[in-house]
């Protein structure tokens, strides 16, 4: 394949790459980091890392969330070094009162207890995924989820 | 209630959650956004905006000749008031000396090794008595430079503030940090979320500190950027639990007072502010219904804010800034990038900033003779005199990498430095990633 003919294919390929994985990025971006001006920014970011090593990287949707999971991170950080307020949602009003509770509760987590319980309660990786895109062991896993739940539960049942 | 069921509610809430998110530009695929760097698509006008929202109607819908009169009293004393008033005190050197076009040299990276883990990220970086002061990520320590590459570090002895976000404030009585500490809004793994302790200190020479006695209530309160001018500290505040709004003020660097509903109404604020000769201006968002506006509130005195919604359309307010009575904030509306500025905070003009990507605008300096807007993306600066053309301004030699992190810039001297994070996605370290400078000199 000549060159123009592989960058169109690889172009192609991203393209739907991107479209499919698309929705569900934004959701996991914003369920990771509440409702942020970021959002839209990060998730672009993202895909614009993994188009950048699309042609060569084995598990483009891998390396998609594990970008996201960092960039969120790394944007948590801002929000708390400039101290700017984080509302729920715009639609918050959109959403029952009990989920509205409890995504509140979550965003007050750190952002590691918050990350672990999102991505293994609502995005269904494996304790060895949310461990390589923490960047810890399985066993830091399972201990920031008992902690995020710990924390759940005594409030919601103070 | 177990895990699993706990689990199964968070899953089912957060199910509920995600449904209600907007999905911005989901048909857009994303390497138009590189087009866009050069061109980015017009940002709708709206007829009547400033008509709605400035506090200026236009003169040809109450054209009384009482309102004539007005405002020609006004327009002639801001013309005795440019002419004649006191000016803004100059860089000693002047960044850009034939300001026409512009062009950015950029050396770098440098990187001080000596220090590990490094201030990255920067929360605060001044120029005061020739000497560059910054605080950073690890909390604790000051960093002081004289040229911006090489760096000494001074143990700040403030205890009980990890996670703290410092702010370096100059002021006629010396420097000031308002320390601000995160606790659980960092990224400790224990302890409560959002217990804030604050604190106040007051340096002479910049390196050794003692507290100021501040009320309990400001100890317990979380800050943001602050401002100082006229012998005025503002420091911008927000109850995360309550979400009240609010600003305490200081006259020197004592005397603190709280004053609630900082900007009539729901919205956020305290992103960034700035002070002149006319006040003070923090900038932000302002909800209205279930739309965050870009919108910023004026003060001549810190205690009573006026709010200026800047545009009806979602955007914010990125950074603000200051030459003389004029105000100049930047933000985004959209997908576009937009400069707003305003005499004394008084009726507001919108300008596009072509090129710059939406959101990325992460300073504004001024350098005496214009402002210049320090975008994240791609390392892209923009030029302007007074804020109401912009113009992207020609990179030479090697800029820091486009997925780098732009934490602040500061002018210094006869230079821009810069303060950057390297890449870190997806699986370089985020901690104790070391400091990097890039200096900037700019040229007409």
């Amino acid at each position: 394949m000549s060159g123009m003919a592989e960058a169109a294919a690889t172009a192609t390929s991203f393209e739907e790459f991107y479209r499919s994985h698309y929705p569900q990025t934004v959701r996991l971006t914003y369920a990771l980091l509440g409702w942020s001006n970021s959002v839209e920014d990060i998730v672009q970011e993202a895909f614009t890392r993994v188009w950048k090593a699309f042609p060569v990287v084995e598990n483009p949707g891998g390396f998609l969330r594990v970008t996201v999971v960092n960039l969120c991170r790394d944007a948590r950080r801002r929000q708390a070094r400039e101290r700017r307020p984080r509302p729920l949602t715009p639609e918050s009003s959109a959403i029952s009162d009990p989920a509205a509770e409890m995504v509140d509760l979550l965003m007050q987590l750190p952002y590691r207890q918050r990350a672990t319980l999102v991505l293994r309660y609502w995005a269904d990786f494996t304790e060895a995924d949310i461990a390589d895109a923490l960047g810890c062991r399985p066993g830091t896993v399972k201990t920031l989820a008992q902690r995020g739940l710990r924390r759940l539960r005594k409030v919601l049942e103070a | 209630m177990n895990d699993v069921e706990l689990g199964d509610r968070l899953s089912s809430a957060l199910d509920e959650y995600t449904q209600h998110v907007p999905l911005p530009n989901r048909n857009k695929p994303v390497f138009a956004l590189f087009a866009e760097q050069h061109s980015i698509e017009s940002t709708p006008t709206h007829a009547g905006m400033n008509r709605q929202w400035t506090a200026n109607p236009p003169l040809h819908r109450r054209a009384t000749l009482a309102t004539v009169l007005v405002a020609v009293i006004v327009v002639v004393g801001v013309l005795v008031g440019v002419i004649y008033g006191p000016r803004s005190t100059p860089p000693s050197s002047s960044l850009m000396r034939s300001p026409s076009s512009v062009s950015a040299t950029w050396r770098g990276p440098f990187v001080d090794t000596r220090f590990f883990p490094s201030p990255t990220p920067i929360n605060s970086v001044v120029a005061w008595k020739g000497h560059l002061f910054a605080v950073g990520g690890s909390s604790e320590t000051e960093w002081v430079s004289t040229n911006g590459t090489t760096w000494a570090r001074h143990p700040l002895n403030i205890t009980g503030t990890a996670g703290s976000s410092g702010q370096l404030l100059p002021t006629p009585e010396g420097l000031l940090l308002l320390q601000s500490g995160a606790g659980g809004a960092g990224e400790a793994d224990s302890g409560p979320p959002y217990e804030d302790l604050t604190s106040v200190w007051k340096s002479s020479d910049g390196t050794t500190w003692t507290r100021e006695s501040i009320p309990i209530a400001m100890e317990q309160s979380g800050l943001g950027p602050g401002a100082a001018g006229q012998g005025i500290v503002i420091a911008p505040t927000y109850n995360l639990y309550t979400r009240q709004p609010g600003v305490w003020v200081a006259k020197g660097s004592g005397g603190w007072t709280f004053h609630p509903a900082f900007g009539n109404g729901a919205g956020v604020f305290g992103f960034s502010t700035g002070a002149s000769r006319s006040g003070f201006i923090a900038a932000g968002g302002a909800m209205l219904g279930t739309v965050l506006c870009p919108a910023v509130w004026t003060s001549s005195n810190g205690v009573n804010w006026k709010r200026t919604i800047l545009s009806t359309n979602p955007g914010g307010v990125d950074a603000v800034q200051s030459i003389g009575t004029s105000f100049t904030a930047i933000g985004h509306l959209g997908a576009g990038s937009v400069a707003w500025t305003s005499t004394a905070g008084v009726g507001w003009t919108r300008a596009k900033i072509i090129g710059m990507v939406a959101s990325t605008a992460e300073a504004l300096v001024t350098t005496g003779v214009g402002f210049v807007a320090v975008s994240d993306h791609v390392s892209s600066l923009f030029w302007s005199k007074i804020g109401r053309s912009w113009a992207r301004v020609t990179n030479i030699g090697n800029a820091p990498l486009s997925i780098s992190v732009i934490d602040a810039a500061v002018v210094f001297r006869d230079r821009l430095v810069v303060f950057v994070q390297p890449p870190a996605a997806p699986r370089a370290p985020i901690d104790n990633r070391p400091l990097q400078t890039w200096i900037v000199t700019l040229s007409g």
